[in-house]
């Protein structure tokens, strides 16, 4: 029985462990083939939130949230209205790039799509292949957003850092014909207060911090270049492409 | 001995009715004469320059920390003193970014020390407000401050440069007060005006003519400061009431984005109330189709 029992849950933490994270792929001249219909789906925008990473144990969790209550309650007042225009701004680029694109209005629900295992590289773990058949395209570009707000990181009953705007998430192109991933970008971008971050009850320099990170989700969005804007570059404003800044004269 | 206690009552009753009233009314002030103002300076009149240094975009974060927790004392005086030295640290970086930033500065000494009050006033200049010019003076310089009516503006400006010198950016803090009645005072209208270099070549353009683009640009920036303080002023914060939006603008060459309100929009800048309550005008992020103003022209007078 004992013997059984190891097998078992051996299994089932080795099964656990072979499961692949999906690693990023490039944008490329093969992400999307020529002539190819694009669909648009966004996931529905979580609710702007503060949370407190290390506050592992009950306690210590209301002790964080009563020591941030003012914090928090701005929070609550941050609006995410501007990543709503996501699905506009992609749609412009994908155009401007030659592709016909529409955005499907419905939400994209990742966890109620059927699951899918396929053997070929790069598969997607759900079966997007309905989007065919119910919207006509051949590739679908989706965005979900797993957190939107302002994070605040604990050691248990002790804040180790000052607080932090934070917006992460994932972009992806799959081929809905084999449910293969041509693009996949995990998106996370932070950003703490410039200055000091405890001016209650509006928290200026932090709330700032915040509509920051919702612009750089907003540019990364439709950055085609690379998986993730890196540190000395930016998008140049005329052309949208990234541009290399010396980081030697910096 | 009671007797000597009801004598002192009865008196300090007595005193404090005599006592003159506080006056209630105010003699009508004569109207403002809005044509000019008068700019007071700190004593010295001398000008700041330093360089603005580059934002520092990660959250201070000291790590995870073991406190000892022989007792409950040790415990908080571990946190006390971490604490303590975290923000000694913190303060020390601080000071160094500050000190590598201003750096930027040394490449202009010779032309910011003989930047002062009076040649960013001068004589003859002149500030917007809708129709109307407004003449501004330097106030040490005139004999004496007219009897009329005027406004007064106590300014303390600063000058930055940023770090690849593409910009100049005028800071002032401006105070009106009132020639004629102490208690008419403003509150403190801090003010941030930025002119970029229109070159690719920022640190070629402000040396062209000997320095003469970059010491126009310091005047013009001020006077800017001034106009946009004045008009804010006059209009007793009207704007503030429009909806908050996501402001975009050009600094150092790159995208910065502030929330605030809107109270002016042209074709290139863009002047806003930032969360801070401070005013600031800036090049937008991306300029309609328009002729941008060359520097020399930015200056209201001549």
């Amino acid at each position: 029985m004992r013997i059984l029992f190891i097998v078992f849950f051996g299994v089932i933490f080795a099964s656990g462990c072979a499961t692949t994270k999906q690693q990023p792929i490039n944008y490329s001249e093969t992400t999307l083939h020529k002539d190819a219909k694009i669909g648009i789906a966004v996931a529905p925008l979580p609710d702007v939130q503060i949370t407190y990473p290390g506050a592992s144990c009950l306690l210590c969790l209301a002790a964080a949230a009563a020591a941030n209550s003012s914090l928090s309650k701005h929070v609550d007042s941050l609006s995410a209205d501007d990543l709503k225009e996501i699905p506009l701004l992609i749609k412009a680029k994908v155009e401007e790039l030659g592709y016909d694109a529409k955005i499907i209005e419905a939400p994209l629900e990742l966890s109620e799509l059927p699951k899918y295992s396929g053997k070929l590289p790069n598969t997607a773990p759900r079966d997007f292949s309905s989007f065919k058949q119910k919207y006509d395209v051949d590739y679908l570009i989706g965005v979900e957003l797993n957190y939107v707000g302002v994070q605040r990181n604990y050691s248990s009953y002790v804040p180790v850092s000052d607080p932090q705007a934070l917006i992460s998430g994932l972009q992806f192109v799959v081929r809905v014909e084999d449910n293969t991933f041509t693009w996949f970008k995990p998106l996370d971008f932070r950003k703490g207060a410039e200055g000091e971050w405890k001016q209650k009850p509006d928290f200026p320099n932090l709330t700032n911090a915040y509509y920051q990170v919702v612009e750089s989700t907003l540019d990364e969005v439709v950055n085609t270049k690379r998986g993730k804007i890196n540190e000395g570059e930016v998008i140049d404003p005329e052309t949208g492409e990234i541009a290399q800044v010396d980081l030697s004269k910096q | 001995m009671k007797f000597l206690v009801y004598i002192a009552i009865l008196f300090n009753v007595v005193a404090c009715g005599s006592q003159n009233p506080v006056k209630e009314s105010y003699e009508a002030l004569e109207p403002v004469d809005s044509s000019r103002v008068y700019l007071r300076f700190p004593p010295l009149e001398e000008i700041a320059f330093y360089g603005k240094p580059d934002s520092d975009n990660e959250a201070r974060s000291s790590g995870a920390m073991l406190y000892p927790g022989y007792d409950m004392v040790s415990f908080i005086a571990g946190i006390a003193t971490h604490a303590a030295v975290q923000s000694s640290m913190e303060a020390q970086r601080d000071k160094q970014r500050e000190e590598m930033a201003n750096r930027i500065v040394d490449g202009y000494r010779s032309v910011v020390e003989r930047i002062n009050a009076k040649s960013i006033v001068g004589s003859g200049r002149f500030i917007e407000y809708g129709q109307e010019k407004v003449e501004v003076f330097l106030a040490s310089q005139e004999a004496h401050i007219p009897e009329a009516h005027v406004y007064i503006a106590q300014v303390a400006p600063a000058f930055y440069l940023t770090q690849d010198n593409a910009d100049l950016i005028a800071l002032n803090t401006v105070v009106f007060v009132s020639n004629k009645d102490d208690s008419l005072r403003s509150k403190n209208i801090q003010v941030e005006y930025l002119i970029p270099a229109k070159s690719p070549d920022p640190q070629a353009y402000w040396a062209q003519d000997d320095y003469q683009v970059f010491r126009q640009a310091v005047r013009s920036a001020f006077l800017k400061t001034i106009e946009i303080a004045y008009s804010q002023y006059r209009q007793q914060g009207a704007g503030l009431s429009m909806k908050q939006r996501t402001v975009r603008y050009k600094e150092d060459g790159e995208k910065r984005v502030e929330r605030g309100w809107v109270v002016n929009e042209s074709c290139d800048r863009i002047e806003f109330v930032t969360l801070n309550k401070s005013f600031k005008s800036v090049p937008k992020f991306r300029a309609s189709a328009c002729e941008l103003e060359p520097v020399a022209q930015l200056d209201s007078s001549q």
